[in-house]
């Protein structure tokens, strides 16, 4: 069976990542061994991984910790595992941190390749849209309305039959 | 809100695709939120049953295409122009009903085109010249069309305009046409269109009054077209002379995987020609004949090819008045085939402790 663990590291190799604000994690070579980006910052000593800090890389690093022994993604679930916003219980606690942790982490799962993470995170926020008006979404995630008053109007008149659809 | 990069709200609104309602609030939220959601909404599938969502591809049409409608009062403003290329996106069109042409119509269009429950034949012109109007324009501006599906039209322009789609595209891959009244003379288009395209690996066709001559037709095409994987004719009235012409397509096609052939009055001529085909054929996984009048000598026929076929997986011969000696004679075949995981013999007149040896030697597998 191969539950995406059967790879060269062993259980007890660790590797050393850096975050951009020079916080050291050791991490279990597992890890970076599943998500290549991760492991092209096994550097050593100078490496430092730019643009996410220690605070959110700890989070990151704590999500793949916890999924270590899932079973790898196959490409041809793609799309399936794109539309599909079911999220799990400890992932849904894992990520009911604040908005702009959420959204650092999904930037950070977006720039280190861990489409796992970006997926979940970005369910997330799909979530927090659901049933939400315009104007609900833009005050929920503080977001300007950058229409003109017209344009909005002919935007809403072009695509309202989504409305009842 | 911590600015998220275009890729990362393409993933979020993806998740919400088919979520219409959330899409289209997320598009009002602010110009980049728009970008992103318009070509995950428009991807479809697209609503063509809904008056707003005609309303919208209307104001698509192009000067040729708006002038079509003049005859019937129906002037489209000239100069206004949509916000996007919304049908450029559209990647999946159903065109199953003309509900929403017709509440268009009710509402927006002319007086003397209301919708009447009794539809007099301007109307249903008008109807019929608004579809081909939004086909064309589809035609013409959408370059991502993989799945079509048209249902019901009893008129040769957009029928014949479909056949172009066959011809022309180089991005649909499904075609569906049900109960379009095709004919033998619009197969013979449709199959000259199939002898060129290499794109389309799924065909349905169901209810064309093909006949003979359109099947042989298609038949013909089935030599040179090495793309098509499925293909459906059912209820198409292609008798024996039909059937066969296929069958013997199918002994040198390599492309297809998968051909129904329920209700065509193939009759025992039709299920010799399939045994062969059986015999020769190495690509075929699913061969429905049900209801095909196949009789006694049909399904010999296909029980012997059966035991020296080593492909089909599926067979369908439901519906042909197979009697206990004829299940018996399956039985014995599927002791020698190894391959046919599946095989349906509804409304026979089949034992059944015949047909549970026949359930149990499929089990086997």
């Amino acid at each position: 069976m191969d539950n995406g663990t059967s790879n060269s590291a062993s259980e007890n190799e660790t590797i050393t990542l850096k975050s951009c604000d020079g916080i050291e994690f050791h991490i279990d070579a597992r890890i970076a061994n599943r998500y290549t980006l991760l492991n092209n910052w096994n550097g050593g000593e100078s490496a430092c991984i730019p643009n996410v800090n220690g605070k959110v890389l700890e989070k990151v690093l704590e999500w793949c910790e916890h999924h270590i022994n899932d079973p790898q993604l196959n490409c041809g679930d793609d799309d399936s595992r794109r539309r599909n916003t079911i999220i799990e219980e400890w992932d849904e606690n894992f990520l009911s941190c604040d908005q702009d942790m959420l959204f650092e982490i999904i930037l950070a799962a977006n720039y280190l390749e861990i489409k796992p993470l970006l997926d979940l995170g970005c369910k997330t926020v799909a979530n927090m849209m659901k049933s939400k008006s315009p104007e609900e979404i833009r005050s929920a995630f503080n977001i300007d309305n950058d229409y003109t008053p017209e344009e909005e109007e002919q935007f809403r008149k072009e695509n309202e039959w989504a409305e009842d659809y | 809100m911590l600015a998220l990069p275009n890729e990362c709200l393409f993933e979020i609104f993806t998740k919400l695709k088919n979520y219409n309602r959330c899409l289209f609030s997320c598009l009002l939220v602010n110009r980049q939120w728009c970008r992103n959601v318009v070509p995950i909404l428009w991807s479809g599938p697209v609503p063509f049953e809904n008056r707003k969502f005609i309303r919208t591809c209307l104001m698509a049409l192009n000067s040729e295409e708006k002038a079509e409608l003049i005859p019937f009062n129906i002037f489209l403003p000239i100069n206004v122009k949509l916000l996007f290329k919304y049908t450029s996106y559209i990647t999946t069109i159903k065109i199953l009903s003309d509900d929403g042409i017709k509440k268009w119509l009710d509402l927006e269009g002319p007086p003397e085109l209301a919708y009447h429950s009794d539809l007099n034949y301007i109307v249903r012109d008008a109807i019929e010249t608004i579809r081909y109007s939004l086909v064309l324009m589809f035609l013409r501006t959408s370059n991502n069309i993989k799945d079509l599906k048209a249902y019901g039209m009893f008129y040769s322009k957009t029928t014949s305009l479909l056949i172009e789609i066959a011809d022309k595209s180089t991005t649909v891959t499904n075609l569906s046409f049900w109960k379009n009244r095709l004919g033998p003379e619009g197969t013979k288009l449709l199959a000259e269109a199939l002898c060129k395209n290499s794109t389309l690996t799924f065909l349905d066709l169901w209810g064309n009054c093909i006949g003979p001559e359109g099947g042989k037709a298609l038949a013909k095409a089935l030599y040179k077209n090495n793309s098509l994987t499925h293909l459906k004719l059912n209820n198409n009235q292609l008798g024996p002379d039909g059937g066969k012409a296929l069958a013997k397509a199918l002994c040198e096609n390599k492309s297809l995987i998968s051909l129904d052939l329920w209700c065509n009055k193939l009759g025992p001529d039709g299920g010799k020609a399939f045994a062969e085909t059986l015999c020769k054929n190495t690509a075929l996984l699913s061969l429905d004949l049900s209801k095909n009048l196949l009789g006694f000598e049909g399904i010999k026929a296909l029980t012997k090819a059966l035991c020296k076929n080593n492909t089909l997986t599926f067979l369908d011969l439901s519906e042909n008045q197979l009697d206990t000696k004829g299940g018996m004679e399956l039985a014995k075949a599927l002791c020698m085939n190894t391959t046919l995981a599946s095989l349906k013999l509804c409304s026979n007149q089949i034992d059944d402790i015949i047909l549970s040896q026949i359930n149990a030697l499929l089990v086997r597998k």
